[in-house]
Order: structure tokens, then sequence, then C-alpha cells
């Protein structure tokens, strides 16, 4: 049995706090906001099934399969309801035909919807688009209770938990203040799931936050079935403009709407921007119109913790060091296959995927 | 007149809330020469105490109303403030205002505490119900209690009776020790045993231990000296007092003290062009709200504050600290509780689910509590006042508001001091 210190309470800490625990380690998770709480809890939840790079892809089904294989609690508001990718025009339309054709290889289940079948599924789509791109296994849930969900097993494994933070951390071991007392505690692994704040305790892995705003409305009559998003929206993942909005609008199983988003970089503000709200909404309705008769009950925001490459960094750092963060806007689905990968690698099993792609080394000379 | 559209729109002072604090604050800087607009949310006049409707003229309200128009007020009524930031620039659900300076006049709202029943249909806050009877709600015959704290029970069954309605009790949960006191401070003719002698229906050391009834109140027992008391009735209003509305002067940065936005002998917040008049700066009443809001008309006005206005602000403003001191909570109150009451109504979350949790984040995160359609107002200053659970952040929109209403809120910077002509 090995001591494991964790240092970050959402849900790539918890996932690997559960992991860790549950291979027998002694745990300690330490934190300074509550267990779900960082980008945890300003993450619209979408389990998604991407498209792109082949290693993210691994690692995303990887993922979703071990998300299929937990039994949820009911407060984690767990609702398949498939994702659905709008084309405005006919080159998306092509996008679309060629997103299908990839995920059908993969395995994937995922069907064209031709303009006029657009209506039926989502009616307040506006009229005029080109049609769109249906999978029908992605789901949604309530991240910071999924993240509970994750130490409620923790637990049950006998991890322990600390209040703090964290101020310096070096292999075997951390330095932590709480109460305003500072002190080193030791551990056989360090394992840094610190989100957008990485880059603080590890200076030498570049980290940087990208901020999101999301937006939910009172509960209503049913508005969005699908989790719709406009086909754009991977462009504007990898955007490196100052502000990129797309419309990203997600049913919640409680009857309200979360509409999404948006990327900045650049910006550690977590202040809510109007002007950044009016954009995002802007597009959101540029979709469905109706969006504007709907009543915003609260906006917040988000920081995407995004490496140099864009891919996450899971691994050890050193001896007695370990890192996972760098899940862009995927943390949430990924975590599981996080937890398990870094765990395999800690305990030098072989490992289910390659884990080359996401080596905290690969950056090699150019972070030195 | 040949200014342009943003110039239209800029004002040299914002009056956010339209009762008598605001009313006062506006007609006062307007007299003075300052171009004021007046936001309130409500689509008429008044505020709390002195809302008009079809059925309803408060000769109170009527020199200040006519004040307002002859002084020129612009009014923006219905008009929400949903963010703002230092020292005028509001977005609104009906657009962008931009003023120099801003009066937030933004009053108070109820507190609301939980005890067994609090949720059933026919139990109301105490103001609440005042306002529903001012709209017509017909309370001819019906049997009320009126129990909690604080000055409104006794105003509020008095209108009650004034409408014909039967009030059982008056259940106050502060010691008659600490009454006495207060009317003591209250000065000659306006005694607190004048009032309460008037209310033989008025107990001291009550308050309300559970509300009976099955689809709806049936009874409430109330606490009473030496024992409890079960009261069959059609209405109950409970109201643990008022808890000033914080939202907006958090948003501008305003320093806060106990509770309630701290302002200077001007009115002035700690932000530089933010004044703050009436109960959001401690709990006084409309007499007291008047005051405050002359004295920052004038500020805002550009003039001196007369001796004698200055004088009665700071009467008013001990009344408010007697009225605190006077109707404190006593700590039962905070125990009335039990594991299953709803401590959350939007959300329906249970008080354990609740007070498993060590701070307010992590309540909500976990339980949903405050996350629903009053963004936990009421929830958010009961676990303030049960836990002592700090306040939390606030963040727009500050109230809901439709989707459509977040848009085009990108203010420009304010304008330049010299201006140069371009064609
Ligand atoms: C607007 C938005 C929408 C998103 N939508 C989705 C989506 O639909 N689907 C999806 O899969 N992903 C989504 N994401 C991404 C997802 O939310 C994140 O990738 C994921 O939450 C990251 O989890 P984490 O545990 O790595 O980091 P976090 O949740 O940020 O947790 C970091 C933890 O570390 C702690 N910490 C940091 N530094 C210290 C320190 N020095 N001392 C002590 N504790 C420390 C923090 O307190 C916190 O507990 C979204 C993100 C945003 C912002
Ligand atoms: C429910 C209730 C009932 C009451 N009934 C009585 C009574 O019967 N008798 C009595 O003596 N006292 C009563 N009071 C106390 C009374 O309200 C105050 O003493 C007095 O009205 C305070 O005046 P004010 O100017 O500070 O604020 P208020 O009169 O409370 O006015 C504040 C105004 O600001 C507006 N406002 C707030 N936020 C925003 C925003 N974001 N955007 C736009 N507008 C906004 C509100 O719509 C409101 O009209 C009551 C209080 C409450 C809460």
């Amino acid at each position: 049995m090995s001591r494991i210190l964790v240092v970050g309470g959402g849900i790539v800490g918890t996932a690997i706090a559960a992991d860790q625990a549950e291979r027998g380690h002694d745990v300690v998770l330490i934190c300074d906001s509550p267990i779900g709480g960082g980008a945890t809890a300003a993450g619209m939840g979408h389990l998604i099934a991407l498209d792109g790079e082949a290693a993210k892809v691994e690692l995303t089904n990887y993922s979703l399969d071990l998300w299929r294989t937990v039994e949820l609690p009911d407060d984690c508001d767990l609702v398949v309801c498939g994702a659905l990718w709008v084309a405005a025009d006919d080159r998306e339309m092509q996008t679309a035909a060629a997103m299908r054709d990839r995920y059908l290889s993969r395995g994937i289940g995922a069907e064209l919807i031709p303009a006029a079948q657009l209506a039926e599924l989502e009616p307040e789509l506006r009229p005029g688009l080109a049609g769109g791109l249906r999978v029908p296994t992605d789901a949604v849930l309530y991240p910071p209770n999924a993240a509970r969900y994750y130490w409620h097993r923790a637990v049950k494994s006998r991890a322990r938990h600390l209040t703090a933070r964290v101020l310096t951390v070096e292999s075997h071991r951390v330095q932590l203040r709480d109460d305003s007392s500072e002190r080193w505690l030791e551990a056989d692994w360090v394992v840094v799931a610190a989100g957008d704040r990485t880059s603080a305790l590890l200076p030498e892995l570049s980290i940087r936050p990208k901020k999101g705003h999301v937006v939910i409305t009172t509960r209503d009559a049913p508005f969005v079935r699908h989790q719709v998003v406009e086909l754009g929206y991977v462009g504007t993942t990898k955007s490196r403009a100052p502000v990129s909005v797309a419309c990203n609008v997600q049913p919640r199983r409680r009857g309200q709407v979360l509409i999404g988003s948006s990327r900045q970089e650049d910006t550690h503000d977590p202040r809510v921007e109007p002007a950044v709200l009016d954009r995002m909404l802007r597009r959101a309705a540029s979709y469905f119109p109706g969006l504007t008769r709907l009543t915003a009950l609260r906006a917040w925001t988000g920081f995407r913790a995004v490496s140099e490459d864009g891919a996450p960094i899971i691994g050890s750092l050193r001896p007695g060091l370990a890192v996972a963060t760098g899940h862009e806007g995927l943390g949430i689905t990924q975590a599981p296959g996080t937890a398990r990968l870094l765990g395999q690698l800690l305990a030098e099993e072989p490992p289910d995927l390659s884990a080359a792609p996401f080596d905290p080394h690969r950056f090699g000379s150019e972070a030195a | 007149m040949s200014s342009t559209a943003s110039e239209a729109s800029t004002y040299d002072l914002a009056v956010i809330g339209g009762g008598p604090g605001g009313l006062a604050a506006a007609a006062t800087a307007a007299e003075l020469g300052a171009r004021v607009v007046l936001v309130d949310e409500s689509p008429a006049l008044g505020g709390q105490i002195w809302r008009q409707n079809r059925s309803r003229v408060v000769p109170a309200a009527q020199p200040w109303l006519a004040r307002l128009e002859a002084a020129g007020v612009e009014l923006r009524l219905g008009t929400t403030v949903w963010q703002a930031t230092p020292p005028g620039n509001l977005h609104t659900s009906q657009g962008p205002i931009r003023a120099r300076q801003t009066v937030l006049a933004c009053g108070a709202r109820e507190l609301l505490l939980p005890f067994p029943g609090w949720t059933l249909p026919g139990v109301h806050g105490v103001g609440g119900l005042q306002a529903l009877v001012h709209s017509g709600l017909e309370v001819r015959g019906r049997r009320v209690v009126l129990a909690g704290s604080g000055p409104l029970l006794l105003q509020v069954a008095a209108s009650l009776t004034s409408h014909g309605a039967q009030v059982l009790r008056v259940a106050e949960q502060a010691p008659l020790s600490r009454l006495a006191r207060f009317s003591l401070g209250l000065g000659p003719g306006k005694t607190w045993q004048a009032v309460t002698l008037a209310n033989p229906r008025f107990r001291a050391s009550s308050w309300p231990l559970e509300a009976l009834g099955t689809e709806r109140l049936e009874a409430v027992r109330l606490q009473r000296v030496g024992g409890s008391e079960i009261l069959p009735c059609d209405l109950l209003a409970v109201g643990f007092g008022l808890t000033p509305n914080l939202e907006l002067p958090r948003a501008l940065g305003c320093r806060i003290e106990e509770g309630a936005v701290a302002v200077d002998e001007h009115q002035r917040s700690s932000v530089r062009g933010v004044f703050a008049v009436g109960e959001v700066c401690g709990i006084k009443g409309a007499p007291g709200a008047l005051v405050d809001g002359l004295c920052a008309g004038a500020s805002a006005g550009g003039t001196t504050i007369a001796r004698p206005l200055l004088r009665k602000r700071d009467r008013q403003r001990r009344f408010g600290r007697l009225l605190t001191r006077t109707f404190s909570l006593r700590e039962e109150i905070r125990q009335l509780a039990r594991s299953e009451t709803t401590l959350c109504r939007c959300e329906q979350v249970d008080y354990a689910s609740v007070a498993a949790h060590p701070d307010w984040t992590s309540a909500k995160l976990a339980s949903r509590c405050g996350m629903g359609l009053c963004q936990g107002r009421i929830c958010g200053a009961a676990t303030q006042a049960l836990f002592g659970w700090g306040p939390h952040g606030v963040r727009p929109p500050l109230t809901p508001v439709p989707v459509g209403a977040l848009f085009s809120h990108d203010i420009p910077p304010p304008p330049p001091a010299s201006r140069e002509s371009r064609s």
C-alpha cells in the first residue's frame, strides 16, 4: 500500500482518488474548493463522443465505455439525450457526412439528418438549416455530483479529504496551508489534478486558462431534446481569436436549458462579461430564435485547462510526482479514462491505451 | 435638439428604486437641475409601501409623484437592472442606461425562516400578504394569525382588520422587556404600548412552531410563555424582519457593514458616484427612507444638506439601530426547522440536505439549494441567519430576465472630458 496525495477535487482529481483508493492505496485528497468545484462546477456536462485527433478520440471512447459501466446516483441527472450537430449550409453538411463516416468506422452510431427531419427532431431550430448529424449515445449529466459520486467511492475505500491550499509540490511531498498554518505532507506519489491552476504548482508545464460563459434558464415547457451543437463548434475549440462563440444548447433533466458556449484566451478574470454574453446568446438565438423568450436565471464562467498542443497531460513527471490535466472542454467526458490510465501507469501495468500522446515530457525542449 | 442617441441616454443621475427613498432622491436632485432617470422593475411607482394600482391610491405618495413630474424626472418602469458597473452603467431589461452618478434605493425584502409547514398554501410572508391585499385579495371574515418579529406585524394586522379580516393573534418573538425599551425610544405620542394595547391579540415572547394542515393551512401552533397554543386559522402571515437587497450594491462593489450598504453623512457609499438610501442601507421604515432620499438628492444635486435635515436623518438612523436591537432574533427561532422541513422552496431541498455541508457553495453545488427562480434570495438569507454562512458572490443577471434582454449591452466607454468637434 502506498500513500497517494491528490491535489484537486474536480472531476479529474476525484476520479483519480477513487481509482487509487480502490487499488488499496492510502489516499488523501487536498483541495481549496468544495468537491466538484473548479471548472467541474462550471462545465456543461456533455459526455461527448469526440471527432478529432486519434489519440484524444481514443481517450474519449475509452472513457465513455467506463461511464457506461458506472451506476450514477439520481442526483447526477444523467440523461442519454443524444447530440445533434447542426449544419447551417451544404458545406457543413459535407462535414457532417465525413464525421458520420469516422464515427461509424469507430463503432459509434451516427446518422445524417436531412433538413426536412430537423424540424421534427428539434422544432425550435430556425427553418432553412441544411441538416445535421445525430449521435444518439451522447449524454448529459450534472458534473459536481458526478465528482461527488467518485469521491463517495474513494471514501468507501478509506480516502480522506483535506481542505487546504497547496503552496508547493515536489517529488514525494507537498507543502500546504490550512487555518493559517503551513506544513509538509509526505507521500509515495503526489498527483496534481489542479486544472487551470496547474502551472502555478508546476511551472515547467504550460497550462493556459480558456474562459467560458454559460447561461441557464428557468424551468419551462420542453425546449430542446438533444444537446444541440452547431458544426462550427469544433473550429472554435481550437480558435486563437480573443473571443469565439458557438451555439451549444443543452436540455437539463429538470427542465432548464443550458446555453453555451464561449472561449476566451489570456484572461484570469472570473467575472461574467455582458459583452460576451451578448455575442454568445445572439449566436445561440441565430439557431434557436425562441430562446429570447425563455428566462435567463443565472450566468457563470469557468476556465478550461489547455496544454500547448491542446491534448491532456497524464502521467509521471518524475518519480513521486505525477500530473493529470489539460482536458480543455472535455474533462468531464475524459475523467474516468484519465484516472484509469494514470492508475495503470503508476502501477507500471500495461496501459489499456497508448499513453505517449499524453506524456508530460512530450513538450521536451520547447518547454525547457 | 441635436443630441445623438448615446448622449441622449447619459444622465446626471440614475435612481434605482421608486419607493420613498428613491422618489425623494430623484425629485430633490431634479429640482436642483440634474437630469434624472428613475428605474423600477415594478410597473408602478411607490415601492413596497406606496405602490399604487387601479384600486389603490396612496395619498402620502401624491406630493412626490407631482414633484417628480414637475421636475422632469424620466421614468423607466417595468425595467429591471440586471447588472451595473460604477458609477452609473446600468444594464437593464430595456437596454443600457448611462449616468454619472447612481442612487441605490432598491429597498429590502422579508426574511423568511423555515419552520415545519411553512410552505403550506395559506402561509404567506407578512409583507407579501399585505401586498396581496393591496392588489385585491379578499380577506373579509378570514381568520388570520400573524407571527414572527418586527413592527410590520402590527401594521399589517391593523390593515387586515380594516379590510374586514378577523385577526386572532399577533405573535412577536421579542420579549416584552425589550419592547418596553423600544417604546421609550420612540418618543412621546407614539409609544409602543399605545400600539400594542390597541391590539388585545398581541403577545410578546411568542412565535410560530408549526403550521398544521394536509392540503392547506388549517391551524398554527404557537410558542407562548409557559407552553404552546394551537389556533385554527385560514391565513398565517409570518415574517422575521427585513433584509436589505444587496445584489446591486455588491455588484457595484459597495462596502457592506452589518448586512447593509455603508454610507457616510452625504449618503455616499464606498464607491465614488454611488449613493444609497432607504432600507438598502439599513432597516429604518418609510420616514427614514424619505429623509435619506432628501439628503442623497441634495448631495447628488451638488448642494450641501441643510442642518435640520441632517439632524432628522441622524434621529432616523438611531431609530433604525433601535429597531435592529429590539427585534433581534432569539436562538429558538433558528431551531424551528426539522430535518425534513423544506429549506429551499424553489428546488425542494430539505433542511438536512443543506445543513450537512460546511458552507453555502458546497451546499448549493451538491443539493441545488439556491439554484431556483429566487436565485437564493430566500434560502440564501435563511442560511445566513441559521448557519452564519457568508453572503455568496453575485453574478449577472442579478434578477431573472428574458434571454433576449441580455442582448446588446456593449456599453461604450465614458466620453472624454473635453470633446473635439468632428464632422
Ligand atoms: C464553460 C465550460 C463548459 C464545459 N463543458 C464541458 C462539457 O460539456 N463536457 C466536458 O466533458 N467537459 C466540459 N468542460 C470541461 C470540464 O469542465 C473540465 O475539463 C473539467 O472540469 C476539469 O476538471 P479538473 O478536475 O481537471 O479541474 P477542476 O474542476 O478545475 O478542479 C481543479 C481542482 O483543483 C483545486 N486546486 C487547484 N489549485 C489548487 C491548490 N494550489 N491548492 C489546492 N487545491 C487546488 C481546485 O480547488 C479544484 O478543486 C467545460 C468547461 C467549461 C469551463
Ligand atoms: C414585502 C414588503 C412589504 C412591506 N409592507 C409595508 C407596509 O405595509 N407598511 C410599512 O410601513 N412598511 C412596509 N414595508 C417596509 C417598507 O418597504 C419600507 O419601510 C419602505 O418602503 C422602504 O423604502 P425604500 O425606498 O427603501 O425601498 P422600497 O419601498 O422597498 O422600494 C425599492 C424599489 O426598488 C425596486 N428595485 C429593487 N431592485 C431593483 C432592480 N434590480 N431593478 C429595478 N428596480 C429595483 C423595487 O421594485 C422597489 O419598488 C414592507 C416591506 C416589504 C419588503
